[in-house]
């Protein structure tokens, strides 16, 4: 095994294969590095969506938490399954609402008011 | 070749700023082209690559952990994309006159070198791209490729082995 630059000197002077190795990994050091192309960032900008990955995700999200209360609410108000305890949410819901409504009534009125 | 970018610039980009995403685009540009360019020998080929790279970043940026660096998550998308638009591309990607430039016997010893290396199977192209161009280590390679050490080790072995005997009948012309 080698151990100093004099015998690794002394070994490529006589084993052409290792010089070679020398030269091709030498050159591949020194491939050039190219400029991109002018406009490329622009060019690029102009191609992307309009709506961000991020915003695309929260509206995605939200359609599918409205169509999940709106499933809910169907299938409550179906009457496909009058269990004790539907009638019960089902009453809770619609008293929910109604005081929504009304306070949301006020407030409108509150606001025409002013 | 890829100044810093500022923490700042990358959680805005992340979050669907495009100025911030302009910046993180012109950061990465060189690296981006560079590695395309590396992997399809083409400039028109690289420039298509590159912006299937950075529509990738813009649908990927959610993905990506502000906690880790971002260059090396970036190189690993750039080249993985780069990979996988080759490998869609491949049967219709040359035109006959790109095919007659690449059959054409090499000039010097520059594009000897150019033609041996884009002979190479792809993954062995991809693993000389990162070592000779971004000086990446073994290590940083397999990361970037997701492969084990051992393997980088044995494509790049092999990769120099292919490029040695290709070149050896044209050695005097290398020196």
């Amino acid at each position: 095994m080698m151990i100093n630059c004099d015998e690794t000197r002394d070994h490529l002077e006589t084993c052409e294969d290792c010089r070679l190795h020398v030269v091709v990994e030498a050159r591949m050091r020194t491939l050039p590095v190219l400029e991109p192309p002018k406009g490329l960032v622009e060019r690029a900008m102009k191609a992307l969506p309009r709506v961000a990955p991020v915003k695309r995700e929260f509206f995605r999200l939200a359609a599918a938490a409205v169509m999940l209360v709106g499933l809910s609410v169907a299938a409550l108000n179906s009457g496909l399954d009058e269990t004790r305890a539907v009638a019960s949410v089902k009453a809770r819901t619609g008293q929910a609402i109604e005081t929504t409504s009304a306070m949301f009534n006020v407030w409108r009125s509150e606001l025409w008011k002013h | 070749m890829t100044p810093d970018i500022p923490k700042d610039t990358l959680l805005r980009a992340r979050m669907g700023d495009r100025e911030a995403f302009r910046t993180v685009l012109e950061s990465v540009q060189k690296l981006a082209y560079n590695i395309a360019y590396r992997l399809t020998w083409n400039p028109a080929d690289a420039e298509d690559a590159t912006q299937e790279v950075f529509l990738r970043l813009f649908r990927n940026f959610p993905q990506y952990d502000p906690s880790q660096p971002f260059l090396p998550w970036f190189r690993r998308l750039a080249t993985n994309c780069t990979l996988n638009w080759k490998e869609k591309r491949r049967p219709t990607s040359e035109l006959p006159e790109q095919i007659a430039v690449r059959d054409a016997a090499p000039v010097d010893s520059s594009e000897r070198l150019h033609q041996a290396i884009r002979e190479l199977p792809q993954e062995y192209q991809a693993c000389v791209t990162l070592k000779y161009l971004e000086d990446l280590g073994v290590g940083e390679i397999a990361q970037t490729l997701q492969v084990p050490v051992g393997t980088v080790k044995t494509w790049l072995f092999r990769a120099r082995e292919i490029l040695v005997q290709k070149l050896k009948p044209h050695v005097e012309t290398l020196l």
